[in-house]
């Protein structure tokens, strides 16, 4: 019972942390149709500066995640002014761009700071949530709050606030949107910097639970990837949605099985229903 | 429609044809060995051209190459087939699985596409990775034989297991594979694929099944990929699935931003210029791929369409200054 | 029966009607007009026929096979083709190569006869050229062939836009706006070439803004509005009609 228990648990925190960074990437793509190739490293960057702040610095943690959105925000904010502003409109060209930049990010963090062992980061949250006999750390159910804070405040801001109407708009057709007079550079801004933020604090808050390495980020990000497939590419909502279904379907096996077999069985049910359904679960019916 | 002059090859073919057969007997064993992996290369380049030429980047066609190579090492070195028998099949096994690859590819678009891709060749390469029967597991296969000397009577025995032998060998197996894809792209075929690349829509409304071409595509590139994959495994003696990562991925897709996809020559410039690149970066060590990241960058900014478009973008400059400098 | 029958076809996308309950039939033979004014669901009338888009709602008929639910290049081998207003051409083909390409549907490709340059695959290209040859001198671009489409003038290039319809051996051809942007000489030649495709027994419904066109070409005129068919008939009874003259009041000066 306990481990129905523990799944359930872990269901939400293994959803929650894919979402985080699949939402974003799904807003980046219908924002500026970039395919951010270079996800897993902005997540990577975002888990090496609460290691230079937190663990290296000293600084409390709360401060250290702050610093780490801020950091991945601004290496978004430059590289999409720099490089991707100018390949716009040309998937291939930024898709490539993208692949690029995740060598240079590798190189970099792996030059400046060392490759060889993983970088520690102590969990700054002891102790673990007892529910129902199911034992699991604080540090990892904290994401669940988090997820939900960061995607509700996205939620809010995307449905609440006028500047967040025009980036969705922008999200959803982003030709009609600038035929309205809405700016696509700010919106392309906007949408990664808001992105690459959660990217960051994805990278933060599961910096103490998985290995830091240059290379953390070409593991996890595999799952988004499916994940935002999956949901319907530039379909926030169906993002969010395939985190969840491809999130407990993860856990669940690998709880059964292992992780392997979990990304292999969801790269599966992503390939299967695509066949079918190419627009994926929430995506837009290809006029 | 375009003349198929077979009957008058191109001088610079010719001339290129024959500086690849000499080249190697003036190359340190090294070098040889450069030289016969930047074969196999210009062969895998094609190969991806193919698909790229109905507009799609195939992530997965790096694991589709592994797939042919683990293929021909588990039959030539567990089962004892001949390399000459694995060669073709395993041609045929990576086409196979590029296949089923492309049932949810072909009607995927964009950004679908790629990661989709990329996600779906990605599961196959951990179940390489998980499974230590057949595939080795992590560690892969090693000690994987080159093909068995060729007693010819009259001449010396051609062994295999030496870099000269072994490179005439890639080499003819490049030409071989090179001429069929030119012959493909030439083609009305290729055309067709082309016409799905410039205005799908258009192509599907004058009867072409874009689909059915696209599948078509990802089946005859995968099926050179493989070929690939044999012959690069039986150089290096070894694979595992790291070989095949995002990694050496992201130098394939290199080799075609920086030399262009438009012209049949521009992967091959491509592939000839990231080698020659990475051997004379080899001092920089764990730099290298920086610099691989940031020479794709560039060219992506400065020189869209890739090096093969530069003679045109250089005499179109030209031609802008002797303008000016004529008003002047 | 006619050659092409709509029932009750609608299409809507999320919360916009496009085409609403479209019933319609071309017979054989026929050069129909489908006019109306702009968003009134003509392009998207042809969409829906040739299988671009999905039908929310109806039925088509073709030589009375239903093909509602066929893809676009299965229709085209019914025999049923269109052109388009825009993305019309393979840009950087030459016209001959646009042309030729659309002969695919009826030039079978075998890839071993690709690669090896077969008899039959030379025999299939031969005949391809021949017929590539005969719309091109058709359709007067003959002299054109090796230009890229691209570089064009504009009215050359709805002509090619024709051409690349007819090179699919249709026997019912779709128009879309196929003497838009021309000059009054091109629109009479243009004009004078579809009713040549026509005596060819090629069947031809054509969008349209220009009224002149339509009025002195077409036998029957179908008039959309918002998506509804209004009125049908021929032309002098759909000038003389109230409920057109109020759909287009104050947007087209050359019905008069």
């Amino acid at each position: 019972m306990e481990l129905v228990w523990q799944t359930v648990v872990n269901g939400w925190v293994t959803s929650f942390s894919y979402a985080v960074l699949a939402v974003g990437l799904a807003l980046i793509f219908g924002v500026s149709r970039l395919a951010n190739f270079a996800w897993g490293e902005f997540f990577m960057v975002g888990a090496y500066m609460v290691w230079l702040l937190y663990t290296v610095g000293g600084w409390p943690f709360p401060v250290a995640l702050l610093g780490a959105m801020g950091v991945v925000a601004g290496i978004g904010l430059i590289t999409e002014v720099s490089i991707f502003r100018r390949l716009r409109g040309n998937i291939s060209a930024t898709f490539m761009a993208a692949t690029g930049l995740i060598y240079v990010l590798q190189v970099l963090v792996g030059q400046v700071w060392g490759v060889g062992r993983t970088k520690p980061v102590i969990p700054p949250l002891a102790g673990s949530l007892e529910i129902f006999g199911a034992s699991v750390g604080w540090q990892r159910v904290v994401i669940i709050p988090a997820g939900i804070a960061m995607i509700g405040g996205l939620w809010l801001f995307l449905h609440r606030v006028k500047l967040g109407q025009a980036l969705r708009a922008t999200s959803q057709d982003a030709e009609a949107a600038t035929l309205q007079g809405v700016n696509p550079n700010r919106m392309a801004l906007l949408a990664m910097g808001i992105a690459s933020a959660m990217a960051g604090a994805a990278g933060a808050l599961l910096s103490p639970i998985y290995s830091v390495t240059p290379y953390m980020g070409t593991r996890i990000i595999l799952m988004v990837f499916i994940i935002v497939v999956f949901g319907g590419v530039g379909s926030i909502e169906g993002a969010f949605l395939a985190s969840i279904i491809l999130g407990f379907t993860y856990a669940v096996i690998t709880t059964l099985a292992d992780s392997t077999i979990a990304t292999i069985v969801s790269a599966v049910i992503m390939a299967t229903v695509l066949a079918f359904r190419p627009q994926g679960l929430l995506g837009r019916e290809k006029a | 429609m375009r003349k198929h002059n077979l009957s008058r090859p191109h001088a610079g073919l010719v001339v290129s044809i024959a500086f690849v057969c000499v080249v190697p007997f003036f190359l340190r064993e090294y070098y040889v060995g450069v030289a016969t992996e930047l074969l196999i290369f210009i062969i895998l380049a094609l190969s991806f051209r193919v698909i790229l030429t109905t507009g799609g980047w195939n992530l997965a066609h790096y694991v589709v190459m592994g797939a042919g190579a683990y293929f021909s090492a588990i039959m030539v070195k567990d089962f004892g087939w001949p390399f000459w028998a694995a060669l073709p099949l395993a041609g045929l096994v990576a086409a196979l699985v590029g296949l089923l690859l492309s049932y949810p590819l072909s009607r995927m678009r964009e950004f679908a596409y790629l990661i989709g891709s990329f996600a779906m060749g990605e599961a196959i390469r951990l179940s390489w990775n998980r499974l230590d029967y057949p595939f080795g597991g992590p560690a892969g296969i090693t000690d994987i034989p080159r093909p068995s000397p060729w007693s010819i009577p009259g001449l010396p025995t051609i062994d295999f297991s030496q870099a000269i032998p072994y490179y005439f060998l890639v080499m003819v197996v490049m030409l071989v594979c090179l001429f069929a894809m030119y012959r493909i792209d030439r083609s009305r075929l290729g055309d067709i694929f082309k016409s799905i690349y410039s205005q799908d829509i258009l192509a599907e409304n004058v009867g072409i099944n874009v689909v059915a071409n696209k599948r078509l595509a990802i089946v005859i590139g995968s099926f050179f990929a493989g070929i690939c994959g044999v012959l690069f495994g039986h150089y290096h003696g070894s694979i595992d699935p790291a070989v095949f990562s995002l990694g050496p991925l992201i130098i394939l897709l290199a080799w075609l931003a920086v030399g262009g996809i438009k012209t049949f020559t521009g992967p091959i410039i491509g592939t000839v210029f990231f080698v020659l690149l990475a051997e004379g970066l080899r001092p920089l060590a764990a730099w290298r791929p920086l610099v691989y990241g940031l020479v794709l960058i560039a060219v992506l900014l400065f020189i869209p369409g890739g090096l093969e478009g530069l003679p045109a973008m250089v005499s179109t400059w030209f031609k802008k200054l002797r303008r000016r400098i004529k008003r002047e | 029966m006619a050659l092409l029958e709509l029932r009750g076809v609608t299409k809507s996308f999320g919360g916009l009607v496009a085409v609403s309950d479209v019933d319609l039939d071309i017979e054989e033979g026929e050069i129909r007009g489908i006019i109306g004014p702009n968003g009134a669901g003509k392009t998207t009338l042809f969409n829906l026929i040739t299988g671009n888009y999905p039908v929310t709602e109806g039925r088509i008929k073709y030589n009375g096979e239903d093909i509602t639910r066929f893809s676009p290049h299965k229709i085209a081998s019914r025999g049923l083709v269109r052109t388009f207003q825009q993305t019309a051409l393979f840009n950087e083909f030459s016209v001959q190569n646009n042309v030729s390409l659309a002969c695919h549907l009826h030039a079978r490709v075998a890839l071993f006869g690709v690669i090896a340059h077969t008899p039959a695959n030379q025999q299939t290209q031969r005949q391809a050229e021949k017929m590539t040859l005969e719309i091109l001198e058709l359709m007067g671009l003959a002299d054109l062939k090796d230009e890229l489409a691209v570089n064009l003038p504009h009215g050359h290039q709805r002509l090619l836009g024709v051409a690349i319809g007819l090179a699919a051996k249709p026997k019912m051809l779709l128009l879309d706006e196929p003497v838009t942007g021309m000059n009054p000489t091109e629109k009479q030649d243009m004009v004078d070439k579809i009713r040549q495709i026509r005596d060819q027994g090629i069947t031809i419904v054509l969008v349209e803004h220009d009224m002149r066109t339509v009025m002195g070409l077409c036998q029957k005129i179908s008039v959309l509005d918002f998506g509804k068919k209004l009125v049908e008939g021929p032309p002098e009874e759909i000038l003389r009609n109230q409920q057109v003259i109020e759909a287009y009041l104050g947007v087209d000066e050359t019905a008069t």
